[in-house]
C-alpha cells in the first residue's frame, strides 16, 4: 500500500510540472479535508453544492483527488485528498473552500455571516482534518406589485434593491444597488420579485429619470440611412437612443422625451402641453432615501407585499444656454440631480432629468417636478490648447455644478458658465531611518482623488521622477488616495498647515497650497491571540479596531482608522500600518458584524473595548477575548 | 383565394413612384409641417373594449419624406398627430404588456396598410386596436424536487430567419428571457402566438478564474465514507489511495463518482431539441405549468493536439468546439461555441473540460490578420486551419488535428449591361455558413469589393455557404447571377472543396431588372388592399430557404403593387388574407399555393403587367 501510495505521488508531481505550475517545492501530497456544508438558519446540510478548493500559491489545476470541483452528497459532505501543506509562514497560508448553490449567497469555509470573509484552512503535512464546516446563507426576496395612479400594473418597470449602508455620511444614506447586473423587472401583471438578496437591510427603488433631447439633434443622428451618427455627448445625456417615430420617445412641440427601456412611460401631456412624470420613488412612497422603509430580510426571508402606487407628479421645463470658455457649449449632455442623491453612494441612476444642449448651446429640460437639485456638466470638448495649460491637467475637460430650486413654474433663462478643472499640486516626502526610495520605485505611482462620499468617481495622476504630481478635478470634496512604494506607509497629508489625512479636501476654484504626503518606513501593527469565554483560541472572531475620537467615525471620512482583522484557526490576528493615534480595540463575533459602522454600534462596542495610545512605529501585542 | 384574369398594364405609374421615393430618400430629412391630421382611438382587444392609456403611438411616413412622431394616447385612449403634410403614413400601437399593432393589421405582426392623407385632410377616427401577449410560466426543479434559483430561461419560437429563410428558433420579446426566482419559477410575457420552446440553461457556480475546473464531480456514498472515517482522529494508519473516477464506460446519465456538469434543458426535461415538446401558444394565452426537471449530466474533456507541418510556426491559433447536428441547426447561434486560443510559443496542445454529450465540429484557425475595414484581406497572409467532428458521450476524448493552409475563395464582379458602372466602395460579399441563425458574421474574413470589382475571402474552411451582400449597388444594377464551376450560387449554397477552394467566382450584375406590377381587385373590381401577394418560382427546384425568387409583398390602400427585380423566368403569383411572417420559405407551404396561382413570365429589362381579381367565395 505504501508503495502505490507513492507512486501516484510522483504521478501527481509530473502532472503538476506538465501543466507548467510555479511550484518550487515538492511537498508530500498525504494531506485530507472532510467537510460538511451546512444552511446556517436551519442546521440542515445542504446537499449538491459545488465546492471548490483553491490556495494562492497555485493558480490552477490544484492536485487534488478529486480534481476539479465536487458536488456535496445527500448530507452535505465533500472531502479533498491526496493534498500537500500549503507553504507555511506565509499570510493567508492554508487553502480557500468556496461553497456555490443557486438560491445560496456564494460562501466559503470561516464565513460567520452571509458574505463574511473567508479563513485560510491551513492543513500540516499529514494532517487529516475533518473540520472543514462551511455554513450557508439563503438567498432572501422581496416582492410586490406596481400600479399607477389609475391601479393599473406598471408593466416591465425595473425595481432596484439598494443595501441600507453606514459606511459613508450618516447612517439613513443608502450603499450599492444589490444585483446590479440583475435588477429586477415587473411582469405582465405589475408584479416584480428581486430574490437574490443578501440577507440585510434594504431600500426597495423604482428609479425614472426623462431625458429630452431636441428633435432637430435626434433627426440628424438619425439619418434614413439607418446609420446612427450618435455622438458620445448624446450617449452621456441618454444610455439608450432612439429614432423619430420609434415608441421609445415621444414628441412635445420641437423636444423629444425619451424613455429608457424598462422605465415607466409617463403618461400623455395634458391639453397645454404640460407633462407629469413618475420621479425616481422609494417604498412606500418616498423621493429620498431618508423617506424610505427599511427592509430587513433574514436567510430564506420572502417579503411580499412591497408594493407601489406611482404617481405622476406635475412637472414644469428648465431652459438656458450653457456656455464654456470660447462661447456656446452645444451638444452637451446635462444632468440634473436631487441634492438628497448626494448621500448615496453613487449618483448615477438617480439623475432626476438629462438632457443635451442644442448647437447654440440652448437647452430645454422636461419633466423637472419642484425640489432642490445640482445641475452638473462634465464637458469632455475637442478643442484643446494643450501648450498654454499647466501639465497634467486635462484642458478640455469642462465642468458645471450649479444649485437649483425648482418650484411651481418654469424655469428660463438660466445660463451656466462651463469651467476648466482646478489644477492641483502635490509631493510625497519621505521620512524615518531608511532613505528615501529610488526614484524607479517612485516615478509612475498613482494618486488617487476620490470623490468623498463615494468611490465610486476617482480621478487619478502619476508621480513624477521627484515625486511630484499635478492632477486637474471639477471642484468638490475629495480624499487623497497615494500608492506607496513598497515598505512605506502613510503618516500624515498636509495642505498648508491642515492635515487632511483623516477629513476631506474641499475644492474650489482659486488657488490652493501644495499637498504634502508624508511617508514614514515604520508603522504601527497591532497583533495578538483572540480567545473565547472558555479561554481558547477563536477562529470566529473579528477584531475591531477604530479612533477614540468619534468625529472620526463614519460620516467623518475616515476610512484608514476604521479597521477590522479576521482571526485565523489558531485565533491569530494582525492589523498592520495604523497612523499613531488613541484608539478602541474590541474582539466580536463575525457573524454578528453586518452593521458595525453605524454609529451607534460603535459606541456600544466602545463601552467595553479595550482603549490604548499607538505611537508612530509601534508594534504592539494585544490578546483578545471575545465578546 | 383565387386568382382572376390578366388586364390592362399599369406599370408606368409603377415607374414614377419608384423614381420619386429615390428622390426624396437623397434629401436629409427636415421637419415638416402641414394642415393634415391623424387622430383617434386605441382600445384593448376584448368582447367589450376598453380604451387603453399611456399607449405609445408612432406615426412614419412611408416614403420618408419626413421624421416620424410619436405620441402618447391620453386616459380616453385618444391620441393626435396634428400639422402633418399630405402622404402616406404608418402607423403603430405598442404598450408593454401588449403586443404592437400596425394600423390596418389583422393581428399583430402582420404589416399593416398606411393611411393616406391629403393637403388638409383631417382622418380623427382611426381606431386601433392592441392584443395582450401571451404567457408561459412554470417551475424548475432538480432531481430532488427541490425548486432551482437563477436558472436562466429562453421562452424560443419557431420562425424563418429573414436572413436565411432557414427554420429556427428565436426569441421573440423582451419579455422572453429571464432567470427563476428564488422559488425555482419563471415567467415569459408579451410573446406572440406561435410555437413555443423552453429551454433553461443551469448555473454551473463559479469557473471565472478556476482554468480546468469546469467539471463538477459527484462523490460516491463509499467514498465519503471513506474519508470521514480516515479524519477521524481516533483511527490512524495507512490511508490507501481513492480512485481518480477520470474515465468510465459511457454513462445514461450521471451516477456518482462520475464528471458531471448542468447542460441547458428543453421542457420537459430532455437534453435534445429533437425531442423538445413544442407548445402552441394561442393569441393572450397564459400557459401555466410548464415546469423542467433538470438533472446533471455526465461530461468529458476533449483534449488534443495541432499538427503543423515542418517549420511553419503560428502566432496565435483559436481553437473553437461548436455544437453540430440537428440541435445545433435549428438553435442557430443561441448556443456559444468553447473558445480556446493557443498562445505563441506555447505547445500546440488544447483541453476542453465540461464538455456535455452530443456532436461537436472541432475548427482550429489562425486569425485573420489582413487588413480591417478597408480594402480586402492580404491574400499572402499565412492561413491555417483544420477541422473535424467529435462526438462526445461521457468518455474522455483525446483528438489529433492536422492544420491545412488556408482556403480562399476571389471572385470579381461582371457588368451585363450599357448603364455607367456601379461604384464599389461599401459593398462587400459575405459567405454565411449554414445554421449560423441569421448571424452575417460567422463565416471567414474578407468578401469587400475592391475599385476593379474584384473580392476575396480567406481562411475559408471547407463547405457551403449562403453567398449575401452588404451594401446596394449605385444606380439600376442587380444582381443576376454568381457562378461558380457552372452553378449559380444565389440560387444554391456555394461548395467549397477542400482542395483549391474557389477562384473565379463571377457575380454578374444587369442593368435591366424584370418588373411586375399591377392592381389587386376584389370580385367587384374595387382596389383590394387587404391582402398579401406571393410571387413565387414555377420550378420546385428553387423552393428553398431564404430563395431570391420568393417574394412578398402588399398592395397600397389603391390596390396597387409591383415587385422589381426578380431573375427572369416563369413564375407563379397568388393572392392570401393572411400569412405568417416568413412562411414562404417553407416548400410545403408554396405547393398548397399552386392551385389557387397563375403563371407569368417575367422578361429581363421588361415590365410585365398582372392585374390581379379576387374571384368569389
Amino acid at each position: 500500500m505504501r508503495r502505490v501510495g507513492f507512486l501516484l505521488l510522483l504521478a501527481g508531481l509530473v502532472r503538476v510540472a506538465a501543466a507548467g505550475q510555479a511550484v518550487n517545492q515538492t511537498p508530500a501530497r498525504t494531506g485530507l479535508i472532510v467537510g460538511q456544508v451546512v444552511d446556517a438558519s436551519t442546521n440542515q446540510p445542504v446537499p449538491d453544492v459545488i465546492v471548490t478548493l483553491t490556495t494562492p500559491f497555485v493558480s490552477s489545476n490544484l492536485p487534488t483527488t478529486p480534481r476539479g470541483r465536487v458536488l456535496t452528497d445527500a448530507e452535505g459532505y465533500f472531502f479533498f485528498a491526496d493534498l500537500p501543506a500549503p507553504p507555511i509562514g506565509a499570510r493567508n497560508a492554508g487553502y480557500a473552500i468556496n461553497a456555490s448553490k443557486a438560491g445560496y449567497v456564494d460562501s466559503f469555509y470561516g464565513a460567520r455571516r452571509p458574505g463574511g470573509g473567508l479563513v485560510y484552512f491551513d492543513l500540516a503535512e499529514g494532517e487529516r482534518s475533518g473540520a472543514a464546516k462551511i455554513l450557508m446563507w439563503k438567498y432572501g426576496a422581496i416582492g410586490g406589485t406596481i400600479v399607477d395612479e389609475a391601479g393599473e400594473p406598471m408593466v416591465g418597470v425595473t425595481v432596484r434593491a439598494f443595501t441600507r449602508a453606514s459606511t459613508t455620511g450618516s447612517a439613513r444614506t443608502i450603499g450599492v444597488p444589490v444585483g446590479s447586473g440583475l435588477p429586477a423587472t415587473t411582469d405582465d401583471r405589475g408584479i416584480y420579485r428581486i430574490s437574490t438578496l443578501v440577507p440585510g437591510d434594504y431600500v426597495v427603488v423604482v428609479p425614472s429619470t426623462q431625458t429630452t433631447f431636441p428633435a432637430a439633434v435626434l433627426a440628424a443622428a438619425f439619418p434614413d440611412s439607418g446609420r446612427s451618427a450618435a455622438t458620445a455627448e448624446m450617449s452621456a445625456a441618454s444610455p439608450e437612443l432612439s429614432r423619430l417615430g420609434s415608441p421609445r420617445n415621444q414628441q412635445i412641440g420641437d423636444l423629444v422625451l425619451m424613455t429608457l427601456n424598462r422605465t415607466a412611460i409617463p403618461p400623455a401631456p395634458d391639453a397645454s402641453g404640460r407633462l407629469s412624470v413618475y420621479q425616481t420613488t422609494f417604498y412606500p412612497s418616498g423621493l429620498a432615501a431618508s423617506d424610505a422603509t427599511t427592509i430587513s430580510l433574514k436567510s430564506g426571508e420572502e417579503r411580499n407585499g412591497v408594493d407601489f402606487e406611482l404617481k405622476a407628479l406635475r412637472a414644469v421645463r428648465v431652459s438656458g444656454t450653457l456656455t464654456g470658455p470660447n462661447g456656446p457649449s452645444g451638444m452637451t449632455a446635462l444632468r440634473l440631480v436631487p441634492v438628497t442623491a448626494g448621500e448615496y453612494a453613487s449618483e448615477s441612476g438617480f439623475e432626476t432629468v438629462t438632457g443635451l444642449t442644442d448647437a447654440r448651446g440652448a437647452f430645454t429640460l422636461l419633466g423637472v417636478p419642484a425640489g432642490q437639485y445640482v445641475l452638473r456638466v462634465n464637458k469632455r470638448s475637442v478643442n484643446t490648447a494643450a501648450d498654454t495649460l499647466p501639465s497634467g491637467v486635462d484642458p478640455s475637460v469642462l465642468w458645471a455644478s450649479v444649485p437649483l430650486v425648482v418650484g411651481d413654474s418654469d424655469v428660463t433663462d438660466l445660463r451656466v458658465n462651463l469651467q476648466g478643472l482646478i489644477r492641483v499640486t502635490g509631493r510625497l516626502q519621505f521620512d524615518g531611518q531608511q532613505p528615501a526610495p529610488p526614484v524607479k520605485e517612485i516615478e509612475g505611482l498613482i494618486v488617487r482623488l476620490a470623490t468623498a462620499g463615494s468611490g465610486s468617481v476617482a480621478i487619478s495622476t502619476q508621480l513624477d521622477a521627484k515625486a511630484a504630481f499635478a492632477i486637474g478635478v471639477p471642484g468638490g470634496a475629495y480624499s487623497v488616495r497615494p500608492d506607496l512604494p513598497a515598505g512605506w506607509h502613510v503618516k500624515s497629508v498636509s495642505l498648508g498647515d491642515r492635515d487632511i489625512l483623516d477629513g476631506p479636501l474641499e475644492i474650489r476654484p482659486g488657488g490652493l497650497p501644495e499637498i504634502v504626503i508624508t511617508c514614514t518606513s515604520v508603522a504601527a501593527q497591532l497583533s495578538g491571540t483572540v480567545t473565547n469565554v472558555q479561554g481558547t483560541p477563536d477562529s470566529a472572531a473579528t477584531v475591531l479596531v477604530f479612533p477614540v475620537d468619534r468625529r472620526l467615525w463614519p460620516g467623518g471620512g475616515s476610512v484608514i482608522r476604521l479597521r477590522t482583522a479576521r482571526a485565523n484557526r489558531t485565533g491569530r490576528y494582525v492589523v498592520s500600518d495604523l497612523p499613531p493615534g488613541d484608539y478602541f480595540a474590541a474582539a466580536m463575533d463575525d457573524g454578528r458584524l453586518e452593521n458595525w459602522q453605524d454609529p451607534k454600534s460603535l459606541e456600544a462596542i466602545s463601552r467595553s473595548a479595550t482603549r490604548m495610545t499607538i505611537t508612530a512605529g509601534e508594534n504592539r501585542t494585544l490578546d483578545l477575548r471575545r465578546q | 383565394m383565387r386568382t382572376a384574369s390578366l388586364t390592362l398594364s399599369v406599370w408606368l405609374l409603377a415607374g414614377v413612384s419608384t423614381a420619386a421615393q429615390q428622390t426624396v430618400r437623397d434629401q436629409p430629412a427636415q421637419p415638416v409641417a402641414g394642415t393634415s391630421l391623424i387622430g383617434g382611438v386605441v382600445v384593448t382587444d376584448e368582447r367589450t373594449p376598453q380604451p387603453a392609456r399611456k399607449v405609445r403611438v408612432t406615426l412614419n411616413s412611408v416614403d420618408r419624406g419626413m421624421p416620424g412622431r410619436t405620441t402618447t394616447t391620453d386616459d380616453a385612449g385618444r391620441f393626435a398627430f396634428p400639422n402633418l403634410p399630405a402622404g402616406r403614413f404608418n402607423l403603430t400601437a405598442s404598450k408593454p404588456g401588449y403586443l404592437p399593432v400596425n394600423y390596418g393589421a389583422k393581428r399583430p405582426e402582420r404589416a399593416g396598410t398606411p393611411v393616406a392623407l391629403s393637403d388638409g385632410q383631417r382622418i380623427a377616427d382611426v381606431v386601433m386596436k392592441i392584443v395582450r401577449g401571451g404567457v408561459i410560466t412554470g417551475a424548475v426543479r432538480d432531481a430532488r424536487a427541490q425548486p432551482v434559483a437563477g436558472a436562466a430561461v429562453r421562452v424560443l419560437r419557431y420562425g424563418f430567419s429573414p436572413l436565411t429563410g432557414e427554420k429556427t428558433l428565436s426569441q421573440p420579446s423582451a419579455g422572453g428571457s429571464g432567470t427563476t426566482d428564488d422559488r425555482g419559477i419563471y415567467r415569459a410575457w408579451d410573446l406572440p402566438p406561435g410555437d413555443y420552446v423552453v429551454m433553461v440553461t443551469p448555473s454551473s457556480g463559479r469557473t471565472s478564474g478556476l482554468l480546468g475546473l469546469e467539471d463538477i464531480r459527484r462523490l460516491t456514498p463509499a467514498e465519503i465514507q471513506r474519508a470521514r472515517a480516515l479524519a477521524d482522529p481516533a483511527r490512524t494508519g495507512d490511508l490507501g489511495t481513492f480512485p481518480s473516477g477520470a474515465t468510465g464506460p459511457p454513462l445514461s446519465q450521471a451516477p456518482a463518482g462520475s464528471k458531471a456538469a448542468y447542460a441547458p434543458v428543453f421542457f420537459p426535461g430532455t437534453t435534445s431539441i429533437s425531442s423538445a415538446a413544442t407548445l402552441t401558444l394561442a393569441a393572450a394565452e397564459e400557459r401555466a405549468g410548464v415546469d423542467v426537471q433538470i438533472e446533471l449530466i455526465p461530461t468529458a474533456r476533449v483534449d488534443g493536439t495541432i499538427n503543423l507541418p515542418a517549420g511553419v510556426t503560428l502566432r496565435s491559433l483559436s481553437i473553437t468546439l461548436t455544437p453540430a447536428g440537428a440541435q445545433a441547426q435549428v438553435l442557430g447561434g443561441l448556443i456559444r461555441p468553447a473558445e480556446w486560443i493557443s498562445r505563441p510559443g506555447a505547445d500546440q496542445t488544447f483541453s476542453f473540460g465540461g464538455v456535455t454529450p452530443g456532436q461537436y465540429t472541432l475548427l482550429a484557425k489562425t486569425a485573420a490578420t489582413g487588413a480591417r475595414g478597408g480594402g480586402p484581406p492580404d491574400a499572402a497572409t499565412a492561413i491555417w486551419w483544420g477541422m473535424t467532428d467529435v462526438v462526445v458521450d461521457g468518455r474522455d476524448v483525446s483528438v489529433s488535428l492536422d492544420l491545412h493552409s488556408g482556403l480562399s475563395v476571389s471572385g470579381r464582379v461582371v457588368l451585363d449591361g450599357a448603364s455607367p458602372p456601379p461604384a464599389f466602395t461599401g459593398i462587400r460579399f459575405l459567405l454565411v455558413p449554414p445554421g449560423s441563425g441569421g448571424n452575417l458574421s460567422a463565416g471567414p474574413a474578407g468578401g469587400e469589393v475592391d475599385a476593379d470589382g474584384k473580392f476575396v475571402f480567406v481562411g475559408v474552411t471547407p463547405g457551403t455557404y449562403r453567398l449575401t451582400r452588404l451594401g446596394a449597388f449605385s444606380g439600376p444594377w442587380s444582381m443576376k447571377s454568381a457562378s461558380a464551376d457552372g452553378r449559380d450560387a444565389l440560387d444554391a449554397p456555394l461548395e467549397v472543396p477542400a482542395t483549391g477552394g474557389i477562384k473565379d467566382l463571377a457575380v454578374t450584375l444587369i442593368d435591366r431588372p424584370t418588373q411586375l406590377a399591377g392592381v389587386l381587385q376584389d370580385t367587384s373590381g374595387r382596389p383590394a388592399s387587404d391582402y398579401f401577394i406571393i410571387v413565387f418560382p414555377g420550378d420546385r427546384a428553387y423552393w428553398t430557404p431564404g430563395s431570391r425568387r420568393v417574394i412578398e409583398t402588399r398592395p397600397g390602400n389603391d390596390g396597387r403593387y409591383s415587385v422589381t427585380g426578380l431573375p427572369a423566368g416563369e413564375y407563379r403569383v397568388a393572392a392570401l388574407t393572411d400569412v405568417v411572417s416568413g412562411e414562404w420559405n417553407d416548400p410545403e407551404f408554396l405547393a398548397r399555393l399552386v392551385t389557387a396561382s397563375i403563371a407569368v413570365t417575367l422578361v429581363e429589362g421588361k415590365s410585365t403587367p398582372l392585374n390581379l381579381r379576387l374571384a368569389g367565395g
